[in-house]
């Protein structure tokens, strides 16, 4: 299992609804709207590197989704 | 309950250590070392927004902690 975070912006006032539509994934364990420098935030979990990165993908077609930026979780062994 | 995400930049050195102390903060539910502009993350769930500055404060009063970015849930 491999975690990774992702920092979203929205178009104006879109938060809400990609908030909603986020949480239709399986992979997103978490997902908020925050103050800041980000609209909202996910928490994500995923099989492996690919399957994070297929979701990633879509995410970032979700309307109203204008930006997404992955911190993907470093694995070291023994982790 | 308020969801909170801290990014952290760390001196490389002291990672390790610093990750185990964020690990043992209360209220902290997932961190872990990222790939990107961010050497750590975590995901905690806190109180009120008082506790998040409290929090905010004690995570980057830990040695070695570069600079944080505090995103508290809106």
């Amino acid at each position: 299992m491999i975690s990774a975070c992702v920092l979203i912006r929205t178009e104006r006032g879109k938060f809400a609804e990609v908030t909603e539509r986020l949480k239709q994934f399986k992979e997103v364990k978490n997902v908020f709207a925050v103050l800041g420098r980000y609209d909202v935030v996910a928490d994500l979990e995923a099989a492996d590197f690919e399957a994070l990165g297929n979701v990633v993908l879509r995410m970032g077609r979700i309307a109203g989704v204008v930006f997404t930026e992955t911190l993907v979780e470093v694995q070291a062994k023994g982790d | 309950m308020l969801n909170v995400c801290v990014l952290l930049k760390v001196v490389p050195t002291k990672q390790e250590a610093i990750l185990e102390k964020i690990k043992r903060i209360k209220g902290v539910r997932k961190a872990f070392y990222a790939y990107g502009r961010w050497d750590i993350v975590a995901f905690l769930e806190l109180q009120d927004y008082k506790s998040i500055r409290v929090i905010s404060g004690e995570i980057n009063s830990i040695d070695g902690v570069r600079s944080t970015e505090t995103l508290p849930e809106a």
